[in-house]
């Protein structure tokens, strides 16, 4: 039997978890893991709406396997977001409380990170449950070039070697 | 509605490491072979369907509140292409094979075998 994967959004100063490997990932101007309309990102006049950052982390719930490797993120390649939307990302070790971002500074293009050239989250080997390698941190931005409403939704994909 | 891949097992026997999901296995020498299991989830974060199924939900009310006369056929039409937009696709479960000798590598997913040098990611 093979190790149970999840993906786990943290978020607060306690770093409250919450099951993400079937759910919408939605960025907002606030610290929460709630898929709803509320603290928005908004077309700015000038500059640069930036949301706060999603903590995204591996989890191994259940199942059996000796240990896992080679565990990486990655986009399609293409973002689908729309013009003046942009996604960004960077592999953190240790947690800290979700933040709003002021900057890309520190961080990548997701959808420079692909299947040929993914996002390392850790090496391994990893053994055991509980969360396994490096956060996924990930921010959005928001031009003053986007158009306003719910933009189309890009998702992510976590592989990983496992024997 | 698409169900999940079967995981491979693994084990080792007789000088062989082998994979199998039941439908399809995969054996290597285990004098410099190895087998390893490619896993991975693809398309987490999709959008939440009602996202998608609330403003055709509203366009359809305001469209029946001015035409109370709506067809049949035409009201049926527009509830089925709302019905279709609330299956929202989910994330999918990749489980692949992969087996790998002397830098060639051999790759099982379904019942595909693929042989590259290549180290591909699903």
């Amino acid at each position: 039997m093979a190790a149970t994967v999840q993906i786990l959004e943290k978020n607060g100063a306690g770093a409250t978890t919450t099951d993400k490997t079937s759910g919408t990932i939605r960025f907002k101007n606030a610290d929460d893991s709630t898929v709803d309309l509320n603290d928005p990102m908004v077309v700015p006049g000038s500059g640069t709406d930036y949301s706060y950052e999603k903590w995204l982390i591996a989890n191994v719930s259940g199942g059996s396997y000796t240990q896992i490797t080679n565990l990486v993120a990655y986009s399609d390649g293409s973002n689908g977001m729309g013009t003046g939307v942009g996604l960004y990302a960077k592999a953190v070790t240790s947690y800290a409380t979700p933040a709003e971002g002021t900057s890309t500074s520190g961080y990548t293009d997701f959808f420079s990170y692909t299947s040929g050239s993914p996002l390392t989250l850790g090496a391994g080997p990893f053994t055991s449950t509980g969360e396994k390698g490096d956060h996924l941190v990930m921010l959005c931005t928001v031009a003053s070039t986007a158009s306003g409403g719910l933009t189309a939704s890009e998702t992510l994909t976590l592989a990983w070697d496992e024997i | 509605m698409k169900s999940d891949p079967v995981p491979f097992e693994l084990w080792e026997r007789d000088g062989f490491r082998c994979a199998s999901n039941g439908k399809i296995m995969l054996c290597m020498t285990a004098d410099g072979g190895t087998v390893k299991r490619r896993r991975g989830i693809k398309g987490i974060g999709p959008k939440p369907p009602a996202e998608v199924v609330l403003p055709m939900l509203n366009q359809l009310a305001g469209d029946l509140l001015a035409r109370l006369d709506m067809p049949s056929d035409e009201l049926a039409a527009r509830v089925a292409e709302i019905a279709a937009k609330a299956h929202a696709a989910q994330p999918e479960h990749v489980e692949w094979a992969v087996g790998e000798i002397d830098g060639v590598r051999v790759y099982l997913e379904g019942s595909t075998v693929m042989v590259t040098r290549q180290d591909l990611m699903p």
